[in-house]
């Protein structure tokens, strides 16, 4: 069996702000083969973000520190290298595009001008080559007369367009592997599918792996092979998308699952929302995140942190019932 | 742009002539005048002589007359003569003027390098014993009047320590020489200067922290560029935007500046010529002043907002 492109091992992250200690990232391990795609999803603060900026080595310090944990990148530790070398890999080996086009550009600066300055620097092209290998790009990526608007400003640009030129931009190096992190949330609804299938087809073009970062369980489930679930810090669960929606084996997940409207093939189908409030990051990660929130809690849950258990093949859960949650929760719907 | 350059001068000619009417009207309500500046009223012939004077210098007209008179001869390019030694104020603005731009041309260079260096600095390790440093220093810049200042870097720097000259702007006697002048410059420049480094830097220090916290400049670390250009090309490049409009608005308050260091320092520009002026209630040199500092801050405004647009394509384009 060959290595994962990617193996994030016991990664965790915090913020030390105004003298607390916020634990981002708790103990999160998970691994991404290339060219397949996942999906972390989770609700806000879950801790989604700085997980992968933690990948990408990101966390400004202060407030924040990576404080454990190995990220395998290509067989390489991340997290062992130098930031000079860790320079080299961002934007050319892995590529990031973020949530909001109109804030995540550059506003005084030329889209072109912002494209070439990493193809130059990766690739070692000249300016004019660059320039070229831009405007190839934004045509990949379905921008209209790439050559009249590569020197035009991101504000001249409509939030979908912008969304494409993130694109093209993080595309440019041909990555081995693309983070989005909640690409779509910031645009209009007719164009979020536009986005989501672009990144999808240049996946298969490109052959590059992806990892989606949503709140959204429903609109990523079509387009990758699993869901990495965070809750409160924590991976809670780990699964392919099927096995995930057949039998979810952590509570949260159930909960999310049960939040979607109108789920073809899941027959309670109805509205449910979680009741209770986000975990407080504060509290320090040695119980169940969950419990407060959960109808199916135990005392040892409010005890003890449950560990990444295999519950099926392919099949990662933090749950303590996650074995008998499927006949708990049918035995709660009954009644 | 060119449409909008055209439309602000064309705007700013009502003003100017609002400024000098006010000034004109308000200059002649200072007590005593030109003629009573000159002339001892102790002797007995006293009186007709300041009748004829007046009358000479058409102090005895009404003031909206003088006004006209005054707009008239404008109108031909001339400012009039000085009451009290009779030169053309166009001519002694052109002799005082060069002094003047020399201390707020290097002034405003100290203030701008220092300021915005020490700004970046002070931002880029915020929390840092630096940045408090600078902090401190900040606020004591501020706090400070030019006045005082220029009277501390005298004691110290003339008095104490005997380096520098404290007065003038050159030594007296001697042939002019630029080492020679520049060396008298130091004291008064830096004196003008200071304060507006601290607000300088405070403003870039709060430009760049906001900035910095920017998506695009996450963005433009994924790519993988190195802090340095991260900094300079997407930090500062908009951090220094708003940092230009303070400079812009700085440029009036330093020919105002300029004046109290030019009286203490005795330097031989137009601020001195201005309080020499009033001392002598010689109007024609007044209004010249006054009109050449409206022109100045309505000048800077505009270079204001046409840097403003060179820097920012979104107001480049509208
Ligand atoms: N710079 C920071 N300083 C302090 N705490 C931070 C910082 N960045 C993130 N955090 C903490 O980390 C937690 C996780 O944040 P993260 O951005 O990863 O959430 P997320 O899952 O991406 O949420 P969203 O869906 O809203 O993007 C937040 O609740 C926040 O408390
Ligand atoms: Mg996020």
């Amino acid at each position: 069996m060959t290595s994962p492109l990617l193996n994030v091992q016991n990664l965790v992250t915090r913020f030390y702000s105004d003298g607390a200690v916020i634990h981002a990232v708790n103990d999160v391990s998970f691994s991404l083969n290339a060219g397949e795609s996942m999906a972390i999803v989770g609700e806000s603060g879950s801790g989604k973000s700085v997980t992968v900026m933690s990948i990408m080595r990101l966390i400004r310090h202060p407030p924040g520190r990576i404080e454990g944990g190995k990220v395998f990148f290509e067989g390489q530790d991340l997290l062992a290298i130098s930031e000079d070398e860790m320079r080299k890999i961002r934007g050319n080996r892995i590529a990031m595009i973020f949530q909001d086009p109109m804030t995540s550009l550059n506003p005084v600066l030329s889209i072109g001008l912002q494209m070439t300055e990493s193809i130059q620097l990766h690739l070692g092209l000249s300016l004019k080559e660059a320039r070229e290998k831009a405007i190839k790009m934004l045509s990949l990526v379905g921008l209209p007369k790439p050559q009249e608007r590569i020197d035009d400003f991101p504000f001249q640009f409509s939030g979908g367009q912008r969304q494409r030129v993130m694109i093209a931009m993080a595309l440019s190096c041909n990555p081995t592997l693309l983070i989005a992190d909640e690409p779509t949330t910031a645009l209009d609804v007719t164009v979020q599918a536009q986005i989501i299938e672009l990144i999808q087809g240049l996946q298969q073009k490109l052959g590059m792996a992806v990892i989606w970062i949503s709140h959204n369980l429903a609109m990523v489930a079509g387009v990758v092979n699993k869901v990495a679930v965070m809750y409160g810090g924590h991976l809670v669960e780990q699964a392919p998308v099927d096995a995930l929606y057949e039998q979810p084996r952590h509570p949260y997940t159930l909960g999310l699952l049960n939040a979607i409207p109108k789920l073809e093939g899941r027959a309670q189908g109805r509205l449910v929302a979680i009741d209770g409030m986000p975990p407080d990051l504060r509290r320090e990660p040695d119980t169940c995140p969950f419990a407060p929130r959960c109808i199916y809690a135990l005392d040892k849950c409010r005890e003890a942190l449950p560990p990444l258990t295999q519950s099926a093949p392919g099949q990662l859960s933090r749950c303590w019932r996650s074995d008998e949650l499927d006949q708990i929760a049918n035995k709660v719907e009954l009644s | 742009m060119f449409n909008y350059i055209l439309r602000r001068l064309l705007v700013s000619i009502p003003i100017l002539i609002g400024i000098t009417v006010i000034v004109f009207f308000i200059a002649s309500q200072m007590p005593g005048d030109a003629v009573l500046a000159m002339i001892s009223t102790d002797t007995p012939q006293a009186e007709d002589l300041v009748k004829l004077r007046r009358g000479q210098l058409g102090l005895d007209l009404p003031i909206y007359e003088q006004y006209g008179r005054w707009v008239g001869q404008l109108l031909h390019g001339n400012l009039g003569f000085s009451f009290q030694s009779g030169e053309s104020v166009i001519s002694v603005i052109a002799a005082r003027l060069p002094a003047t731009l020399e201390l707020m041309g290097v002034a405003l260079i100290i203030a701008i390098i220092l300021g915005v260096f020490l700004g970046v600095v002070s931002a880029l390790k915020q929390y840092s014993w630096l940045d408090y440093s600078f902090t401190f220093f900040g606020f004591a810049g501020i706090s400070i009047p030019d006045f005082f200042l220029g009277m501390v870097l005298v004691y110290v720097f003339s008095i104490e320590l005997g380096l520098l000259p404290s007065s003038g702007i050159s030594t007296a006697g001697n042939a002019f020489s630029l080492s020679d002048n520049l060396r008298h410059l130091i004291l008064p420049a830096f004196a003008l200067g200071l304060a507006r480094t601290a607000s300088f830097m405070r403003y870039t220090r709060a430009s760049v922290l906001e900035v910095m916290n920017n998506d695009y400049v996450r963005t433009a670390r994924a790519k993988g560029l190195g802090e340095r250009l991260v900094t300079t090309r997407h930090i500062l490049r908009n951090a220094l935007i708003p940092v230009v409009t303070v400079i812009g608005i700085t440029l009036p308050t330093l020919f105002g500046g300029a004046v109290i260091i030019e009286v203490i320092f005795q330097w031989a520009g137009i601020g001195l010529m201005f309080i020499n002026a009033v001392t002598g209630r010689d109007s024609p040199v007044i209004m010249g002043y006054v009109l050449l500092s409206a022109v100045i801050v309505l000048a800077s405004n505009l270079i204001t907002d046409i840097m403003y647009s060179v820097l920012d394509p979104r107001i480049r384009y509208d």
